[in-house]
């Protein structure tokens, strides 16, 4: 706290109700309210009756079940064996989802579900299929020709087409048969 | 407020009371009712209530004497199951209920050197929200340290001097609504 404000808290101190002044009115006033009425502990008496002093709080019925369930519950997990028994079988349950884990029927595009990390390498090419081309169209002319779209389709619509290794004359067969497709409007070897 | 720990005058009741002695529970009613009641007025304010509360405040000091471990004074442990017992009662509204929630109090022509003296005192103090005047009640009747109060009013104890500076300003405020200069007092 700095030093001016310190100051400021002193100054309301000082203008608020002194502790003497404060005391006093709380002591006038007390001295007004009459004393507890002696029939008052008759019924204080006539509650107790019967009753005597326990060490452990008075609870309601429904905190009291409560409690004694929690405690139930926390000393049963406090069992080593069965602590260990409860992460076993947790494990379990997790291995039996992620096994279970659909891995099929999801979204993937045409590049995605063959992969291809080049250890074939093989001829590669930016094509451009025809607008109206149907996919499965496409897939069977990749077939037949043993090539993979391993990227694309970019801005402008290239795909980046990797072909299986093959002798001269037949990669030369492939291209002309890649270029006189209805599919390709564009077809160029990438290096 | 923080002064030297004094020893508590009632722990030997307590404990004679834990161990099921009437007699020491009657001093004890005895020697603490009054200021217990006091507490529940600042509080409460209906007699009615007041005297059910006390009856069922002394029922539980009764009961759960044995459980007193001295972890407080007794009579703070006291004024805490009073406490709860009064919350219940009044509710959280009326608790908060202020002096500005009674714009109708108008200053009015009053003589303290006559009888109305605690009258009006009474009078300022009733138009404190229940909160006011029982931290007032807690600090400068039942004389207890911040520390203490903290603990019965289950806050800390920052608040506690906070709320302490902030009631003795409703009273003033209120003192003055009802036209007396504190510094005449």
């Amino acid at each position: 706290m700095s030093k001016s404000e310190n100051l400021s808290g002193m100054a309301k101190e000082q203008r608020n109700l002194d502790a003497a002044t404060a005391r006093h009115i709380l002591e006038e006033t007390a001295a007004v309210i009459p004393p507890a009425d002696p029939e008052l502990f008759a019924r204080i008496e006539e509650s107790i009756a019967g009753s005597l002093p326990t060490s452990q709080p008075q609870q309601t019925p429904f905190i009291s079940s409560l409690q004694t369930l929690l405690k139930t519950i926390r000393d049963y997990f406090r069992r080593p064996q069965l602590a260990w028994g409860v992460v076993a079988v947790q494990a379990i349950v997790l291995c039996l989802f992620i096994a279970s884990a659909p891995i099929k029927d999801t979204y993937h595009t045409l590049s995605a579900d063959k992969t291809d990390i080049g250890a074939q390498a093989g001829p590669i090419f930016y094509v451009i299929f025809h607008e109206n081309a149907r996919l499965r169209q496409i897939e069977q002319l990749l077939a037949r020709t043993n090539g993979t779209i391993i990227n694309g389709p970019g801005k402008r619509g290239i795909y980046t087409i990797r072909f299986q290794p093959a002798p001269a004359a037949r990669g030369k067969k492939m291209l002309t048969t890649l270029k006189d497709s209805p599919l390709i409007t564009f077809i160029e070897r990438a290096y | 407020m923080n002064r030297p720990a004094r020893p508590d005058p009632f722990l030997p009741l307590i404990e004679q009371t834990a161990e099921g002695d009437r007699d020491a529970f009657a001093i004890l009613y005895e020697k603490t009712s009054h200021r217990i009641k006091v507490y529940l007025h600042r509080l409460v304010q209906d007699q009615n209530c007041i005297d059910d509360i006390l009856v069922e405040t002394y029922t539980q000091v009764w009961k759960n004497s044995a459980a007193f471990k001295g972890k407080s004074k007794v009579l703070t442990w006291m004024i805490g199951i009073a406490r709860n017992l009064a919350l219940k009662e009044i509710g959280k509204k009326r608790y908060h209920e202020d002096i500005a929630d009674h714009p109708e109090i108008e200053a009015a022509a009053i003589d303290l050197n006559a009888g109305d003296r605690k009258e009006v005192f009474s009078r300022a103090l009733n138009l404190l929200s229940p909160k006011h005047r029982e931290i007032l009640d807690l600090a400068f009747y039942q004389d207890l340290a911040y520390r203490e109060i903290a603990q019965i009013l289950k806050i800390p104890e920052s608040t506690v001097k906070t709320r302490v500076f902030y009631a003795k300003a409703a009273l003033k405020t209120a003192l003055e609504r009802m036209g007396i200069n504190s510094d005449d007092l």
